[in-house]
């Protein structure tokens, strides 16, 4: 793993969603469920976008007071973890990571560091592995009233 | 339970299903029950499904106009007079004596209050070979956590609450989330219970955006479990 590297999701069965400052992925591969917290939701926003992973620690430098060696290896070892969940691969360096950051919660200046939070859940595998193929389609599905969630 | 034989309440949602509910209709009469009690909620429907469900003297018929695949699904749960509660999609199929099957396992287990069944899925017959082409789709028979491979006692079901009427695609996620929190205690029978057509309207959904929604439900269970918002 080299600083100039760059991630993405792995492909079209890993889902994710940040909701009220966690990220939730879903490997729909695996039937897996994942939560990322703290800065963890920082590194897989500007991973997602492409950015390198230098890139990303600078962010964190930049957002969070702390040791940038204790921040490298949180986001090396979050990587590393991610990884082996399947949940990203490596990519070429996109255009788009060198361009505006990434929507963030704004903060008045840094604040103090919080280590990458990852945990992993199997408990809906065999739900989450029945094929979603059969839900309905857009044009032909299920209706919905106007206003529904 | 209060008949001697199980009275079986089954719902099928449906919405412009004319095509396969007639078969899965009779998948379900196949079954030889003598107390059953099927409930087929045409959620607005624009094609033939009213005249083909009641085309079959013992379905209750209703016909729902508020829109949403949960709401279909609780409003023939709140009809529902049954000992016991089953769900079918009205392109699906239950295989033959799969109620005597599951109706067995809660009547040897009173503790127990949910039993699913295996599923495999079929290529509906009418498929082009271009299309069947297309799929990837496996026979190998897989544990049904799902609606249409349930059977549960409807004091179960009521304890855990209704279907997520904002949750579209992960509707028997976020329920069978709150079902394990809840403890209710399940067995899976190695029968396959239900069949469930790949059809030219299922086929291709990979709609990202519809997946997404997975990642909402998982987020709501979470939370749940934290503490962090009501059951």
């Amino acid at each position: 793993m080299q600083l100039t590297d760059s991630y993405e999701p792995a492909g079209q069965d890993v889902v994710s969603e940040e909701i009220d400052g966690e990220v939730i992925i879903v490997n729909l591969k695996n039937g897996n469920y994942y939560s990322l917290t703290q800065s963890a939701t920082v590194i897989w926003s500007r991973l997602a976008r492409g950015e390198t992973l230098e890139q990303i620690h600078g962010a964190l430098c930049r957002r969070y007071l702390g040791e940038p060696g204790v921040m490298q290896q949180g986001l090396t070892d979050l990587i590393r973890a991610l990884e082996t969940e399947e949940l990203i691969r490596r990519a070429a360096p996109r255009a788009d990571g060198n361009g505006a950051p990434p929507a963030e919660a704004a903060v008045d200046g840094p604040e103090p560091y919080l280590p990458p939070l990852f945990e992993r859940f199997t408990d809906m595998g065999d739900l989450l592995l029945l094929d979603p193929v059969h839900e309905v389609e857009d044009q032909k599905g299920w209706p919905h009233s106007k206003g529904d969630a | 339970m209060r008949h001697a034989v199980p009275l079986v309440s089954v719902v099928i949602p449906v919405h412009n299903g004319e095509r396969y509910l007639a078969e899965c209709i009779q998948s379900v009469l196949d079954q030889m029950h003598p107390a059953l009690e099927i409930h087929v909620v045409d959620n607005a429907s624009t094609d033939g499904t009213a005249e083909i469900a009641r085309a079959f003297p013992s379905v209750v018929y209703h016909r729902l106009e508020e829109k949403g695949l949960a709401k279909a699904l609780n409003y023939g749960i709140g009809k529902a007079t049954g000992d016991v509660l089953a769900f079918l999609d009205a392109d699906d199929l239950w295989t033959p004596n799969r109620l005597s099957l599951q109706l067995d396992a809660l009547g040897r287990e009173p503790d127990l209050d949910v039993v699913f069944g295996h599923i495999e899925q079929f290529i509906s017959p009418e498929l082009d070979e271009a299309s069947k082409a297309k799929l990837a789709v496996t026979n190998a028979r897989v544990p049904g956590l799902h609606k249409c491979a349930m059977v549960i006692r409807s004091e179960s079901f009521r304890r855990v609450g209704p279907f997520e009427p904002t949750v579209d695609m992960g509707d028997f996620v976020d329920w069978y989330m709150r079902a394990r929190d809840l403890g209710l205690r399940e067995t899976m029978l190695p029968e396959v219970v239900a069949r469930r057509r790949i059809h030219t309207s299922n086929m291709g959904h990979t709609d990202r955006a519809k997946r997404v929604e997975y990642a909402r439900v998982l987020k709501r269970g979470l939370d749940r479990r934290r503490g962090l918002i009501g059951r």
